[in-house]
């Protein structure tokens, strides 16, 4: 049997092209062969289930500490109640007895088991108890989860491309270690995580397929596009060869970039416009030092959570952020404090209905004191080398910023008595990305020593447009007039009170939002390390005086269209033609 | 043996959470603990068993204790059940 090409269209939301074969990741149906006796082992399975239920009970008793200060009594019975099913002896002595005389996986008994419970329940008449199917999914999903974890690792150790219906950054990062060639996913947007991660890990990545996870089956062979968003499945043999000529030029663009190593980040007039990176994971600090030996302008600290699904101890922070420090040194390293989504540690049951508007960031770190402050310490004692900075995101007023300085004091005042030695220098900042923090600049500006405008949170916030929904993500415009206001008012805020401003979000990896910035007065651009050179490229072929003028004249603009419309006839007439080379 | 009947008197039913402080009320007695509902059996020391039954606001359970505490055990839960699971 031929098998036919066929194209599946996306969204491109990392660049880059790859040819393999894939791997299809679904959470809720393990794609490791079931049916597969050969090598089954009975104790195996056992002994796998008990290792997941185990794993499971801990997870939600982390869960359950975590989220104590947060919920009523009333609210805190459902980790209980959860928990009694992992104690479940009936179920749990079923469950083996069944995998021992029949031969079954575990994974297949227990997903029969919970069935059983879950038709009893979706058959009743009664409302009330339909709903409760959510606290049942919630455990069938971590136990199931658990019980498929280290399999789905061992499956994965050749390369592939990642397919799923989605994926959550912890699976991203799981995947991440086993030589992922690509991602794929149904759902996700160009700005949702698994696409930043995506980038930041220099992965091409589609996503918004919509059903690409029940179309590719395990022995197809794939080219995914990250370019033009694309999958093509079983790909005639020309198509290969024009995709394998395509890699090959962009090969060679990439050597002529790299000649821009080497030279200064400035204007065509000699202004230099600081160019750092962002950074994620420890496998990327090699090339950012041999290749760039610039600034880290956001270290982000997230994935050292979503690693172990809990916040590290100080200790283990402490070794992370000394590794950094003395890496990326003489450079400078700016550490941003936890930034994560209440989601991330809330249960199902318990989940926000605007986890974006809720419990997330600095509001987290600032109930969580104890957490909040080892960080804090872990930082300030690795900052000997004098090349760190703090960075603290989500701030929306100017108590958060005076609470924040309290703990942060307190926290070196722990240091010095305990004769800890850390650099009393230390400058510290905030994200600007919510719009009340751009109205409360100068007042911000007199609490901090730098701001960095996270413009992806910014235009969300701004605009009120989730980046993740399918729905409306063409709303989300970074060249909204609105938007360009904004950033406008905080770095005229910023001046006045001589505080330096960077951009850290993703419109300062574009090459026409990166112009805009620098006209509108920011001096510092922190760069997904993968457009490192492509604007530097930019920064070294525009002139500062017309990337003012050019942001004069867009401020008056009232549509992004318009806004659009006349950056590219600038780009085109200036430097389009040279910039065309290096870009895809 | 000691039988009683009993009816689900609160609004949400036998949920999640009533269920698991059940299972926890009849797990501290010796005795055996049986639930019967529209003639199915189920242990009372099973949170899977008795989220199994799926029993509603006004629906009739028979409850069957059977060992050395047999009457404690009875009197705790019947107890709950007339407390509406401390829903009321």
């Amino acid at each position: 049997m031929t098998k036919k090409e066929q194209i599946f269209k996306g969204l491109a939301a990392s660049k880059g092209i790859a040819f393999g074969r894939p791997f299809v990741y679904s959470v809720e149906a393990p794609t490791y062969d079931i049916t597969n006796n050969g090598d089954f082992s009975s104790e195996k399975e056992i002994s796998d289930y008990e290792n997941a239920i185990s794993q499971s009970v801990k997870e939600l008793n982390k869960i359950f500490s975590l989220a104590k200060e947060k919920l009523d009594d009333k609210n805190l019975q459902i980790f209980d109640a959860q928990l009694s099913f992992l104690y479940d002896e009936f179920l749990n002595a079923k469950v083996k007895d069944r995998i021992a005389r029949e031969s079954v996986p575990a994974y297949q008994v227990f997903t029969e088991e919970i069935k059983v419970l879950e038709s009893a329940i979706l058959s009743s008449g009664d409302e009330y108890m339909r709903e409760r199917i959510n606290d049942i999914n919630d455990i069938k999903n971590r136990v199931l989860r658990n019980l498929v974890k280290g399999r789905l690792v061992s499956k994965i150790t050749e390369n592939s491309i990642v397919i799923g219906r989605n994926l959550t950054p912890a699976d991203t990062i799981l995947f991440s270690n086993r030589n992922m060639l690509g991602i794929a996913t149904d759902l996700g947007g160009i700005n949702s995580h698994v696409a930043i991660i995506a980038r930041s890990l220099s992965i091409p990545a589609v996503v918004a397929m919509h059903d690409i996870s029940i179309r590719i089956n395990r022995d197809d062979y794939l080219i995914i596009d990250g370019y033009k968003g694309v999958v093509i499945k079983n790909p005639e043999e020309e198509t290969i060869i024009r995709y394998k000529e395509q890699v090959q030029k962009n090969l060679e663009f990439e050597a002529k970039l790299v000649e821009l190593e080497k030279l200064p980040s400035e204007t065509k007039d000699g202004k230099t416009i600081q160019l750092s990176t962002n950074l994620e994971f420890n496998n990327e600090v090699d090339y950012v030092v041999t290749h760039f030996g610039c600034d880290v302008g956001l270290y982000r600290t997230e994935h050292l959570f979503m690693e172990i699904g809990d916040f590290p101890d100080e200790e283990a922070q402490y070794k992370q952020y000394k590794f950094l420090a003395d890496h990326i040194s003489p450079g400078m390293v700016t550490i941003r404090t936890f930034d994560i989504g209440g989601d991330k540690i809330l249960p199902e049951s318990q989940k926000e209905l605007n986890p974006f508007l809720g419990w997330r960031g600095i509001r987290i770190c600032l109930d969580k004191n104890d957490m909040f402050k080892a960080q804090l310490r872990a930082i300030l004692r690795a900052s000997t080398g004098g090349n760190l900075k703090i960075m603290f995101p989500m701030i929306s007023s100017v108590d958060e910023v005076v609470r924040i300085r309290e703990i942060f004091e307190a926290a070196k005042s722990e240091l010095r008595a305990a004769k800890i030695r850390f650099d009393e220098n230390i400058k510290i900042g905030i994200m600007i990305e919510i719009p009340s923090a751009v109205l409360l600049a100068e007042e911000l500006a007199e609490l901090v020593d730098f701001f960095s405008i996270g413009t992806n949170d910014l235009v969300q916030y701004t605009l009120a447009v989730d980046r993740d929904s399918s729905l409306v993500c063409e709303l989300y415009d970074k060249f909204n007039p609105a938007v360009l206001r904004l950033i406008k008012m905080l770095t005229d805020a910023a001046e006045k009170h001589n505080v330096p401003v960077s951009v850290c979000g993703e419109m300062a990896s574009d090459p026409y939002g990166s112009l805009l910035l620098i006209g509108l007065g920011v001096k510092e651009l922190s760069v997904e390390s993968k457009s490192y050179l492509q604007i530097k490229r930019l920064i070294r072929l525009v002139n500062y005086e017309n990337a003012s003028k050019i942001a004069a004249r867009v401020l008056k603009m009232s549509t992004s269209k318009e806004i659009t419309d006349y950056i590219e006839e600038c780009f085109n007439k200036n430097i389009g033609e040279k910039l065309k080379s290096y870009d895809n | 043996m000691i039988v009683r009947t009993s009816k689900i008197v609160n609004k949400a039913g036998m949920h999640t959470r009533p269920a698991s402080m059940l299972v926890k009320i009849a797990s501290k007695y010796k005795s055996e603990f049986f639930i019967i509902k529209d003639g199915f059996r189920i242990n009372g020391k099973s949170i899977i068993g008795v989220m199994t039954l799926a029993a509603e606001q006004g629906s009739e359970v028979r409850l069957e204790f059977d060992g050395v505490d047999e009457e404690k055990a009875c009197k705790e839960v019947v107890k709950f059940f007339e407390d509406g699971f401390g829903e009321l």
